[in-house]
């Protein structure tokens, strides 16, 4: 063959790539969660292991793990990945309670796509409490009446938050369990 | 004697040479040949594009520094590419951002990265699809 034949024999692939490379038309939506790892009352997993590494940044903290059990395979590479640093800080947690090197138990969601990405819905490292990182999914745990039998420590800042991301079902159950003050904010523990 | 060993020796270096040469350069048809020979013994490989992650890696300067990224595909079967770079906010030189497609080598993924160093006002979005092959 022929080094013209060759390139032009090449054309359609130039066309094709240039055909994917156009941007569609799609959601541009930032940091919305449940758009890369599913719904907030959807199944979690459970899953256990080692971190090997930490980066406690912004827009996104990140931890990576070796699973040693729980619902993965052992051995394999996941990273963690969750809310910007004040969030995390306002949820209760600190960069220092994660060490490379430190055992961690967790609940969370895979990401939908099917890379090898967890959303965490509660954590625990080493013999600490199972901390909760999500206070909408506190409160649709609460208001399914599941959230006291899975030992999870709720959000720090569960008390006194707006439900409204919870959905209106959630929100409609919270009021009849009376956990919602007249300012329409969030009770816990119940009084 | 030691002269006409010392001359058989580079000359047959110098035909092992030329025949290296010859089998690397002279012998265009030969890979499509092969490819042509194994077709019937191999299923044909399939070809498929990714979608672009719902949402794009963005980083808005203003807020803060940082690098945001989304996982895109295996990087055992399939090669991205960059599909959106917008950049926004861009007041002076110091206002820089980046896109990145790069293989994470903890997870063995291609992700694609937005990152805007300190100092930068910048406010940038990237997206990528995957050319996958299994």
């Amino acid at each position: 063959m022929s080094k013209l034949e060759s390139l032009w024999g090449a054309a359609p692939m130039v066309l094709i790539a240039a055909a994917l490379a156009l941007p569609p038309a799609g959601v541009q939506a930032h940091h919305n969660s449940q758009a890369e790892f599913g719904a907030f009352g959807s199944n979690t997993i459970a899953v256990e292991g080692t971190i090997v590494n930490v980066n406690w940044a912004n827009p996104h903290i990140s931890i990576d793990i070796r699973t040693t059990g729980g619902e993965l395979p052992a051995g394999q590479n996941w990273r963690l990945v969750s809310h910007p640093v004040q969030i995390m800080n306002e949820y209760g947690f600190v960069r220092e309670e994660f060490n490379v090197g430190d055992r961690v138990k967790l609940l969370g969601w895979k990401n939908v796509r099917g890379a090898p990405q967890i959303w965490p819905r509660a954590i625990q490292v080493n013999d600490g409490p199972m901390k909760s990182n999500l206070r909408f999914t506190d409160m649709i745990d609460i208001a399914k009446g599941v959230f006291e039998s899975m030992h999870i420590q709720p959000a720090a800042n569960l008390n006194g938050s707006p439900p409204a991301r919870a959905g209106e079902e959630t929100v409609a159950k919270l009021k009849e369990m009376g956990l919602i003050d007249e300012k329409g904010l969030m009770i816990w523990p119940p009084r | 004697m030691r002269q006409t060993l010392i001359g058989a020796l580079v000359a047959a270096l110098v035909c092992i040479g030329f025949f290296v040469i010859e089998e690397r350069f002279d012998d265009d048809d030969a890979p499509a040949a092969r490819a042509e020979g194994v077709a019937g013994s191999r299923a044909p490989i399939s070809l498929r594009y990714t979608a672009e992650p719902a949402e794009d890696s963005w980083v808005a300067g203003s807020r803060g520094a940082g690098a945001d990224d989304r996982v895109l595909s295996s990087a055992a079967n399939s090669i991205c590419f960059l599909t959106k770079i917008e950049v926004k906010g861009v007041q002076g030189p110091e206002d820089s951002g980046t896109c990145r497609v790069a293989v994470d080598e903890f997870t063995g993924f291609w992700q694609v990265t937005a990152s805007v160093p300190e100092g930068s006002k910048s406010e940038i979005r990237c997206n990528a699809r995957c050319l996958v092959w299994e």
